[in-house]
């Protein structure tokens, strides 16, 4: 040993001697058994409204082979005490630092440990500290509020980076933008309407967390309530959701973009801002690309606050279900790789799960991998492509993308359909501005921004390019140029559009556009939009619409093309599901019940059926992200304003001029604005209007003709009443106003009344794409579409239901084929049949 | 300061403060969903645009409505949702939050918006947002639905197909 060496030690020995005082000063507590500090006075109020946390999981801090069976002491930090909230009860508020100030929401965020009638917010202990004895359950619930208000807090740094650039960087000023300037004026920054005191637009305004959730293995976000549950594991008592902070940042990040996709539907006003009646969503029920899209951000919210690319390593893990954020991760298969040629890419790995590979699986979860991974490979490539100190790399790189995020979802979720502010950055006001900029408008934008045209791949991820084009590329990181963008989007076969649709065209005439001012003007010839470069395109195919048809009946192969189920079990449950999935759906009273379902495998009156069309790819590359509609459209003209009665448009060689068709009048163009063909006040009808899908077939003599339901009920001696009708809820005192006749023998229940596939191989049906490795024929509730059947239609009627499909990775379902700017259709054309492929579904009613 | 240059300078200021007023935020409500309350629900409106045989009934707003509200419009969800759930759900509950008239296809509507929750006999919950016609108890719209994050996701709700269908 040489002296200098001993000499170190010395140093060492003496700091340690130096250290040992310091500690003993500060009156060192001993942790019992039970965690909890014993002997502490706390009196000095060093630990005041503080708490001992896990600032990770159990698998992160005592490693892999750890638990189920857990005690948390190990892995909660009992040396740094960190800060929970000062107020008296566990609740803490929301400060957004908006610009120079900050917006204040008071007690914005409430933990509980578990749901109950009586439940009350935990007081503060008498010491003044939130530290309570490790795994009792006012420990978890303070642990939430720790995790929650981090995750919020980062949210709202991210908000700030955002609001800082959107409204005072010198690149982005005077031009639009989708995040309001207002938020803090409306306080939809969070689940808050600014409303007067005797009003109650939101039952609650705040975010209620539950830490110790009785649902076995499972987390969920309700933003009705809203509220955040945490599950547990009846094997493993010990063993908690909550106990992963990913967990609670994934179901975080679910309430984040609920924010986030509803920033635009409340508007500053006197006495007090207004709100629009519905909010938005991003998910629907059972497989669809909205919802994978929420997964998938979801997952990478978990990404920024932890840094690692997995996610629930703790809670999923341990049963096998975790998944994760980058293609660099051991669990994925050998064939992904963090290069161009190995990203995880759509739609070859939609049904991909990376802890059973060899089975395919239609799930949001899995799905939402290919939007985490994108995620993750645009931040990494923004760190190694822009100008950010290497200490800031992640927090920077993620603030980008969390600005993407908000401009992104902003847009989507936009009910008010202005989409558009005035250049002092106020709100438009609806009654004095005429044009509408996104979601049709104000009245069906629901409508359209959930289910005629809801956010799929394609939408998502053209916005968000948009969205790089404008701020990375045109401002942040002008480093990250279009052409990067693209080839990494394309790495992930997500380059799906031709231009970024930033052409500002109104919703309803592709004439009128606004600039990037704001200013809006009529041009004789479009401004057209940009487009991408065609040679960025090489893993992204895209495919004709022409090519989706149904299946052709083949025995030899068990393949139908149709399904129905029509048994009372199946349709019960199915019925059940929609309910507790929130979609009750409107079933009609006395003429339709799953009492009459007679397990026939035919359409049979009274009936309530499911119909799963059994579409086929006949092109050469997979089709993905299938949507098909049983929603109304403009595919009739009206003959008589008396009875809405109709002739169908003639849109194909199935339905011809010589069975009743139309070929001119209001068929030559879309209507503009979604008008059921239902009754107005004045006892008539609309002149034009979206008609139901189902067409009944009519005998007029020698004639056979495909008319209005309305008009068959009146002319084959049926003579049924509005009260026989499917859908009626009047009575003799008073009319139904959502009533419609023309769907009155047969019709797609509204809430069941959409259907998704995710993907369907080269040359196969949906059956049989799904069937690998799915032998039983098991199929996910998103499949069907539900029809009611009215009980007195006579058998042997004949019907045609003309539903409508598009994809998310179609060449000509977005944009007409004949205009060289290849302009993305407008809104106002998802009323009609141009952005679709019509699937006619035929079928006779027999018992 | 000439005659000219005055005309000039209060023109300018003339459409300036014109353009303030146009773009303001505008106190009044959407053009098409209005929040309301309950003033009379009986009150027929006596304008000459009214339509025959619909009684048009007005909010303190001013907003007028068509559709009669029933004063067992809950009740009705409530037994319309019990019909889905059969003997599946073990708690329902179903607590108001707004009363607002909304245009639908061209008719102007009362409605509740409404929070529902449902609680199943497995012990799961689940809620969403909902808008009712007091009238008919007809559910128009549902929204806010609960976001599952289970472990298991093949384990989820699926069913089986009867393959013999071949129309």
């Amino acid at each position: 040993m040489t002296n200098s060496f001993k000499k170190h030690l010395g140093h060492i020995g003496l700091v340690w001697i130096f250290a040992l005082f310091i500690l003993s000063a500060c009156n060192p507590t001993e942790i019992t058994s039970s965690g909890q500090r014993a002997g502490t006075s706390y009196a000095n109020g060093q630990l005041a409204n503080t708490a001992f946390v896990y600032r990770d999981s159990p698998y992160i801090i005592e490693g892999p082979n750890y638990g189920p069976d857990v005690d948390m002491a190990g892995s909660t930090d009992q040396s740094i005490p960190e800060f929970i909230t000062d107020k008296p009860l566990l609740q803490s508020d929301c400060v957004f630092p908006f610009l120079s100030s900050n917006a204040v929401l008071q007690d914005c965020v409430r933990s509980y440990a578990s749901k109950s009638a009586s439940q009350q917010l935990l007081p503060r202990k008498a010491d003044g500290t939130w530290i309570f004895p490790i795994n009792s359950p006012e420990f978890y619930q303070v642990n939430t509020l720790f995790h929650v208000n981090k995750g919020i807090s980062t949210f709202y740094n991210k908000l700030k980076f955002t609001f800082d650039n959107l409204y005072s960087n010198p690149s982005f000023v005077g031009k639009t933008k989708s995040t309001p300037a207002y938020l803090p004026q409306t306080g939809m920054f969070w689940f808050q309407a600014i409303t007067p005191a005797n009003e109650n637009y939101f039952r609650n305004s705040f975010l209620s967390t539950y830490a110790l959730c009785n649902f076995e293995l499972n987390s969920q976000f309700s933003p009705a309530e809203p509220e955040l549950c945490f599950g547990n594991w009846a094997k493993h008592p010990t063993f908690l959701f909550v106990q992963d902070p990913s967990v609670i940042y994934h179901e975080l990040g679910h309430a984040l973009i609920a924010v986030m996709m509803n920033y635009r539907n409340g508007r500053p006003g006197s006495p007090a801002p207004s709100y629009h009646a519905l909010r938005s969503n991003l998910g629907g029920y059972g497989y669809e690309e909205s919802g994978s899209i929420g997964e998938g951000v979801a997952d990478y919210f978990s990404f920024v606050m932890t840094k690692r690319t997995h996610f629930a390593e703790w809670a999923l893990s341990k049963v096998h279900a975790s998944r994760p954020i980058s293609e660099s991760d051991p669990l994925h298969i050998s064939a992904l790789s963090e290069t161009p040629e190995g990203r995880l890419s759509y739609p070859q790995y939609i049904l991909y799960d990376p802890n059973d590979p060899n089975v395919p699986i239609e799930d949001v979860h899995y799905a939402g991998q290919i939007v985490s991974h994108y995620l993750v490979a645009l931040t990494k490539s923004l760190q190694s492509n822009c100008s950010i100190p290497t200490e800031q790399l992640h927090d920077t790189s993620t603030s980008y993308v969390m600005m993407l995020l908000n401009e992104t979802f902003s847009e989507l979720g936009d009910l008010n359909a202005v989409g558009l502010d005035t250049m002092w950055n106020t709100a438009y006001d609806p009654n004095f501005f005429a044009y509408r900029f996104t979601n049709l408008d104000e009245n069906a934008s629901y409508l359209w921004s959930q289910i005629i045209n809801p956010p799929t791949y394609r939408k998502f991820f053209q916005i968000l390019s948009k969205n790089i084009n404008r701020y990375i590329t045109g401002g942040l990181c002008t480093g990250f140029t279009q052409d990067e963008s693209e080839k990494l989007l394309d790495d992930y076969g997500l380059l799906l559009f031709k231009t970024y649709n930033n052409d500002g065209s109104s919703t309803k005439n592709k004439f009128v556009q606004y600039s990037s001012t704001g200013a809006v003007s009529t041009n004789p010839t479009p401004v057209a939009p940009t487009q991408t470069h065609e040679n960025n395109r090489r893993k992204s195919v895209l495919v004709s619409k022409e090519l989706l048809g149904l299946a052709e009946v083949d025995t030899v192969n068990d393949v139908a093309t149709f399904y129905i189920i029509d048994d009372q079990a199946n349709m019960t449950n199915i019925l059940k599901d929609l309910l507790f999935k929130g979609f009750p759906v409107n079933l009609s009273t006395g003429v339709a019940s799953t009492e009459y379902n007679n397990a026939n495998i035919k359409v049979s009156p009274g009936e309530i059926v499911g119909i799963i069309p059994n579409l086929k790819n006949k092109s050469n590359s997979v089709m993905a992200g299938i949507h098909l509609l049983a929603t109304d459209w403009d595919h009739g003209h009206i003959t008589d304003t008396t009875t809405g009665n109709f002739k169908p448009c003639v849109y194909d060689d199935v339905t011809t001029a010589a069975q009743g068709g139309e070929t001119a009048a209001s068929c030559t163009n879309t209507l503009s604005s979604y008008n059921r063909n239902i009754k107005l006040g004045t006892g008539l009808y609309n002149t034009e209007a979206v008609q139901p899908v189902c067409l009944v077939q009519i005998e007029d003599g020698d004639v056979t003709r495909w008319v209005s339901q309305n008009e068959f009920r009146k002319k084959q001696g049926l003579s049924l009443q509005d009260k026989d009708c499917l859908g009626y809820g009047g009575n003799v005192v008073v009319d139904d106003f959502t009533f419609n006749p023309h769907e009155c023998l047969v019709r797609a229940l509204p809430g069941a009344n959409s259907a998704y596939y995710s993907k369907i191989d080269p040359q196969k049906s949906y059956a049989e794409t799904i069937r690998t490795g799915n032998p039983d024929h098991i199929y996910g509730p998103g499949n069907a579409i539900l029809f009611e059947v009215n009980k007195w239609i006579p058998p042997g009627t004949k019907f045609r239901c003309r539903l409508r499909a598009k994809f998310s990775n179609c060449s000509d379902c977005f944009n007409d084929p004949t205009d060289s700017s290849k302009d993305d259709y407008i809104d106002a054309e998802y009323n009609g049949q141009k952005p679709f492929k019509i699937i006619n579904f035929d079928f006779d009613v027999n018992d | 300061m000439t005659k000219k240059k005055y005309f000039y300078l209060f023109s300018s200021l003339f459409i300036l403060g014109f353009m303030i007023w146009k773009l303001r935020p505008h106190s009044s409500q959407n053009t098409t969903v209005q929040d309301a309350k309950h003033v009379d629900s009986t009150k027929l409106s006596e304008s000459p645009m009214d339509k025959p045989k619909i009684q048009v009934k007005v909010f303190a707003t001013g907003e007028k409505y068509e559709n009669t509200p029933s004063q067992d419009w809950k009740a009705k969800v409530e037994s319309h949702l019990k019909v889905l759930a059969g003997n599946d759900l073990k708690e329902i509950q179903i607590q108001t939050e707004r009363t607002l008239v909304i245009s639908r296809d061209n008719h102007n509507l009362l409605v509740e918006s409404v929070v529902i929750k449902l609680t199943n006999t497995q012990n799961s919950r689940s809620s969403f947002r909902a808008m009712v016609d007091p009238q008919t108890g007809k559910i128009l719209e549902t929204w806010d639905r609960t976001v599952f994050d289970p472990a298991h996701v093949r384990e989820g709700f699926r069913y089986k197909l009867d393959p013999r269908y071949t129309n």
